[in-house]
């Protein structure tokens, strides 16, 4: 939706590029647009044409789950908001016959001769984000898919449990449209096997089947679902605590079976598997849903060969550890499931990082044929009339109006003092409804606006700048939460849901009343970052905002970069991880814009976003630096915790300690004649309540080390679930064809070292003999994870939030994940949470990519919600100026007496200052006294009537 | 009829206010009974707010950081 | 802030339990919906407004009335700033610590407001007794005597026989 709106970004659909010529800044890309049929500037996506299309089609959109038509729209916050003719399906097109969607289109958009478009584009990079494609329906057959009806696939379930899909939210087995009782979900259908092709994970499917289970439950409190394993492999951040706190909430069973067949006997499908204690069960369930994985995306090997892009041999973009976002071809980059099964946070940052790759490539050219968003200028008379306020109140599809009484709660708004125009709209943030918005002020000459429907933290700026194109200041709007805080969370009572969204209303419209157009103020940007940490990440980061064309001051505590990839000799591609790390070196250090503060700390840290000061503390005395923005870099550092004797016990080391052995003389591993290695110590619930996501990989990464180098010696891994997700998959598998052997402990029965005479043994419970083993481990190596650093001095300084595991929380995990809550401040690598490298320097790069964004406009917008002092009013008693949290208010002479004044850019709009002045003279931008006390007092009304009713009721009785 | 509590809420923009929101985006289900005024932090509170409120008819205020 | 309010519901007579300030970070939903729902809980126990306080709405009403004025007056804002500023100053943060300092500047100020605005109140209506004063109010005698002395000093209140009266402006 955003980058839909974005003068800067064209969205070409229905395109296919041909051929792509030139070099890297100066590519000519051809590009293939087949034909919409649909005019879209001229479809106001009013739906007729769906309406009438006499021509039924299957919907695939919706999973084939359903029918739709030949005209039609998929979803209805598509961008472009614009239907479209299914060519192949449209009676028309087809066979010349039925014109009936041209002749009820009111504006006229159809065009049946619309003809393929060659458009040829002037570009200077290339993004592929193919995404990713669907398993064969050959594989899902195996498990009786398509055989039997209530076989689905997690994508159909997913489509039957949205809330606008076929079935309206409601689970139902298509065979009798009964709600199952009993449900199985099968992991790892299409991923981890290699009789389809897919030897590797696909990482997301272990998440999304906790959270559709957990969606189901929510509709079906009285479903049991069974979820079968071969690992669980919640790896993310937060994953493990998700997964564990649904497990527990809805009770589902977790089992460790890879079923392998599906058979139906009589209404029910029957599961046999076996377990690893070599028992075979069989069991009924009235739905199976299988847990699909991320294939290759269709045509990327054609599209690939056409422009010369290497593919791995799973058909995914091979691109290299120390430059996850690259393909061979130079200009031409990737992000997202083509490089490789991700999930949204993952996505998201490649995406961002890639950005920053770009902004890399063409920072000679920035802001070159950029177009900029002008808006007509305000009509003050208008705002300052009495207010006439228009009241939308939003369907939200049926996210809203499956609950609250929509028309009811417009019908109400009408009867408000001050509303002049009311509507009911089924998508607000539409761009058509935006357009309808803004002709809709124009028509009644609304001054000011309340939308009722979702939060305002998200939706918010895109209503404002609706307002601005209307000629309206943006601070003229206020906002119900009637979704995120009211039909979503009230789904049983809508009565109640539905009174609670008028009262909202109510209360929106009682502080419209008194809202005051505010002045938008901008800053000027320092054109410099500060980066935190000088580890794979801080070196990275800083290398991408230097090559986009800023000065770094890169900052690092110890006496050398580097951090703790120095002490990593091996990676599972084959790159050598010190080539990588000192390249990076080189390249930071000979950067005529990089300044680099070895032995140095970040001591304070004042200002905003756009003008920070920061204090660097060397041993030889401080320095005082400006700068716009901050990364945080700070990394994490190994966990060594008091168990299995280590430190005290030499033959016990960690896989650290490990990859300086693999290194060097390797004298204890030498020794050894079997080595044991133990996973997941102290993590996952003891010291650390997390996954640390990398120590798996690098298990097997180092157990085929020392295959490699003595290919006698035993190796045994003692695990939990292995997290080897992605195409490290392969290398789990080379590590067991070569001989290492796995073991899976329980949580509850960990493995314990046992000392015989000079001989060490691991004591291990083995499920499928039934019995404990007594393994010898001559070397023991302990996976023991990743603390978070020192971050909770930093985080204070900065006012940036920890997570309960000690790592910085982002903004959102999905939608900003290298950004922090304090605006300006942006993270990556182990600071963020435990990750792999290619991760991190992905990472690293998003973060960059973010942080250049003030940097590259050269100026900030400070919201108008800042403090405003009366300085008529105003006693100088100096309480706001020492009571602010951010320095942001200073005492200054007016005439002969001291007055309060609010530094703008500097000001957060907390209130502190105004909910404390002896003489009210303090006012909030958009959150007055006058405001706060209208809502309280509209919100008093709802309490009056309540009373009558009461009252009323008594008297009845 | 029960006696169903009216309830102001004042949450924080940043803290409370979001964690509402995303109750919502989980599906969490909770009473009816709170009307919420946003404000941009807690610190913006004044004790007028809250006996404005009772004085008005509240039967509970909640102040949300 | 938490502290001072609670005083002053205290003073009007409402049980403190009715306001709550509680936190949960954008990401604590599940922390957010328990404190909602515990406090709507806690609420529907306690009963309507005034009902377990044993207090009527018109009493309430008053007594709100007086407290709402109180809140905007700058004398106390005043106090309430500097005790906000003495806290920061002295970086004393502990329960004990700021009770104590409201305790000690804040709340004879906060009575004795209330009670002005109160009786004041009262007397607009009419002639009242020092009994119905003492029960709308819920003061003492010790606390109400000097207030209306105050008040008749300043030439705003006489007494006339039992009932007390405002002093109609010569």
């Amino acid at each position: 939706m955003e980058a839909g709106r974005s003068p800067n970004i064209e969205i070409i659909t229905l395109a296919e590029l041909k051929e792509l010529s030139g070099k890297p800044g100066n590519f000519k890309a051809k590009i293939h647009v087949k034909p919409r049929y649909v005019d879209p500037n001229k479809c106001t996506s009013c739906g007729m044409c769906m309406t009438y299309c006499p021509k039924e089609v299957v919907d695939e959109y919706n999973e084939r789950l359903t029918f739709t038509k030949a005209a039609r729209i998929d979803y209805a916050q598509a961008v472009p908001t614009v239907y479209y003719l299914d060519e192949k399906e449209c009676l028309r097109l087809q066979h010349e016959s039925c014109q009936l969607c041209a002749n009820v289109c009111g504006p006229n958009a159809i065009f049946f001769d619309q003809q393929p478009e060659e458009r040829e584009l002037h570009v200077g990079a290339v993004v592929l984000a193919l995404g990713f494609g669907r398993v064969p329906e050959e594989v899902l057959e195996k498990y009786g898919y398509g055989k039997y009806p209530d076989v689905l696939t997690s994508l159909e379930l997913e489509r039957m449990t949205c809330a606008s899909g076929p079935t309206e939210g409601e689970v139902l087995r298509p065979s009798d449209f009964t709600h199952p009782q009993r449900i199985a979900f099968l992991q790892c259908v299409g991923s981890r096997d290699v009789t389809c092709g897919n030897g590797y994970c696909s990482s997301v499917c272990c998440m999304y089947a906790m959270k559709e289970a957990s969606v189901v439950k929510e509709h079906l409190p009285e479903a049991e679902i069974d979820l079968f394993f071969m690992d669980i492999r919640t790896q993310g951040k937060g994953f493990d605590e998700a997964f564990n706190r649904a497990v527990e909430k809805y009770g589902f069973r977790t089992i460790y079976a890879r079923v392998p067949r599906v058979d139906q006997v009589g209404r029910k499908l029957a599961l046999t598997y076996v377990t690893e204690d070599g028992r075979t069960h069989r069991d009924f369930y009235d739905m199976v849903v299988l847990s699909v994985g991320l294939d290759a995306p269709a045509g990327a090997e054609e599209l690939a060969k056409r422009l010369g892009v290497e593919l791995n041999h799973y058909g995914f973009a091979q691109t290299k550890v120390a430059t996850p976002l690259e393909t061979n071809v130079p200009g031409i980059f990737v992000a997202g499931a083509f490089q490789g099964p991700k999930d949204i946070p993952e996505s998201v940052v490649q995406a961002q990082g890639v950005a920053a790759k770009c902004s890399e490539l063409l920072a000679e050219v920035r802001g070159q044929d950029a177009v900029h968003k002008e808006f007509p200028p305000e009509d003050e008379e208008l705002e300052r009339e009495e207010a006439r306020i228009g009241v939308f109140v939003c369907h939200c599809g049926v996210n809203i109006a499956g609950v609250v009484d929509v028309k009811e709660v417009a019908r109400y708004a009408a009867t408000l003092p001050g509303v002049v125009y009311t509507e009911d709209v089924l998508y607000s943030c539409s761009q058509d409804t935006l357009n309808e918005l803004v002709k809709k002020i124009k028509e009644n000459r609304l001054n000011r606006v309340v939308i009722a429907a979702c939060s305002p933290r998200t939706h918010e700026p895109l209503f404002q700048e609706t307002l601005r194109e209307a000629g309206l200041n943006p601070a003229l709007i206020e906002m119900a939460n009637i979704r995120d805080q009211c039909a979503w969370v009230h789904a049983e009572d809508p009565e109640a849901a539905t009174q609670k969204a008028k009262d909202q209303v109510r209360m929106a419209v009682a502080k419209a009343k008194r809202l005051t157009p505010l002045e938008l103020q901008k800053v000027s940007v320092t054109p410099s970052a500060l980066v935190i940490g000088g580890g794979a990440a801080g070196l990275q980061a800083a290398l991408s905002v230097a090559e986009q064309g800023f000065e770094v001051y890169l900052v690092e505590k110890e006496a050398e970069l580097g951090g703790n990839l120095r002490r990593v000799t091996g990676l599972l591609s084959g790159e050598d991880p010190q080539k990588i790390l000192k390249d990076l070196i080189t390249k930071v250090e000979e950067h005529p814009r990089i300044k680099v503060f070895t032995g140095t700390t970040v001591e304070n840290v004042s200002g905003y976003v756009g003008n920070f000061t920061s204090t660097l503390r060397k041993e030889e005395g401080s320095e005082v630096i400006n700068h716009g923005v901050v990364i945080l870099a700070t990394g994490g550092r190994e966990h060594r915790p008091d168990r299995y004797g280590l430190g005290a016990n030499e033959r016990v080391i960690t896989q650290l300690d490990l990859e300086a052995e693999l290194k060097g003389k390797a004298g204890k591993l030498a020794r050894a004649r079997s080595v044991v290695m133990i996973q997941c110590v102290g993590s996952r619930g003891d010291d650390l309540n997390y996954c640390s996501k990398l120590c798996c990989q690098q298990a097997v990464k180092n157990a085929l080390r020392i295959k490699k180098r003595y290919p006698k010696k035993d190796v045994y891994i003692l695990f939990r679930d292995m997290r080897t997700y992605g195409f490290s998959e392969d290398a789990y598998r080379e590590a067991r064809n070569s001989g290492v052997i796995f073991l899976r402990y329980k949580p509850e029965a960990k493995p314990e070292l046992v000392q015989k005479g000079k001989a060490q043994f691991v004591k291990v419970y083995d499920a499928l003999l039934g019995e404990e083993l007594l393994i010898p481990a001559d070397l023991l190596v302990l996976s023991v994870g990743i603390a978070p650093g020192e971050n909770e001095e930093l985080s204070k300084v900065i006012k940036a939030p920890l997570t309960g595991d000690g790592f910085f929380l982002e903004a959102h995990v999905k939608l900003m994940p290298v950004e922090l809550p304090v605006e300006g401040v942006y993270v990556c690598g182990l600071a963020h949470g435990p990750k792999p490298l290619d991760e991190t320097l992905a990472q690293a790069r998003a973060a960059a990519a973010k942080a250049a964004i003030p940097l590259a406009k050269g100026f900030v917008e400070v919201a108008p919600i800042v403090s405003r002092v009366d300085q008529k009013k105003c006693i100088g008693c100096g309480i706001c100026a020492e009571l602010c949290p951010f320095g942001a208010i200073e005492m200054v002479k007016v005439g002969k007496r001291k007055k309060a004044q609010t530094i703008t850019a500097s000001c957060k709009g907390c209130g502190i200052c105004a909910s404390h002045c002896p003489v009210l003279a303090i006012s909030m931008g958009g959150f007055t006294d006058e405001a706060i006390l209208a809502q309280i007092e509209a919100f008093g009304a709802f309490v009056e009537k309540e009373l009558e009713k009461e009252k009323a009721g008594e008297e009845a009785a | 009829m029960s006696f169903e509590p009216k309830i102001l809420s004042f949450f924080c923009h940043w803290c409370c206010y979001a964690a509402a929101d995303s109750a919502g985006v989980a599906r969490y289900q909770y009473p009816p009974n709170n009307r919420v005024i946003r404000v941009m932090c807690t610190g913006r509170i004044d004790p007028r707010f809250i006996l404005e409120a009772f004085y008005v008819g509240a039967d509970g205020v909640l102040v949300g950081g | 802030m938490a502290e001072v309010t609670r005083r002053i519901l205290e003073l009007v007579g409402l049980k403190v339990e009715r306001f709550r300030i509680d936190w949960a970070s954008a990401a604590e939903a599940p922390l957010f919906v328990k404190i909602v729902t515990d406090f709507t809980e806690t609420i529907k126990k306690l009963g309507p407004l005034g009902e377990p306080e044993g207090l009527d709405w018109e009493t309430i009403k008053l007594r709100l009335a007086a407290a709402r004025q109180l809140t905007a007056k700058s004398r106390f804002r005043a106090a309430y700033g500097n005790l906000a500023r003495e806290l920061k100053r002295a970086g004393d943060y502990s329960p004990e610590g700021i009770s104590r300092r409201v305790e000690e500047k804040l709340v004879p100020l906060i009575k004795k407001e209330l009670l002005e605005a109160e009786v004041k109140a009262l007397l607009g209506k009419g002639p009242v007794s020092i009994e119905t004063l003492l029960q709308k109010t819920g003061a003492t005698q010790e606390d109400i005597v000097p207030i209306l002395e105050a008040l008749s000093k300043r030439g705003q209140v006489e007494k006339q026989g039992k009932l007390w009266q405002p002093k109609a402006k010569e």
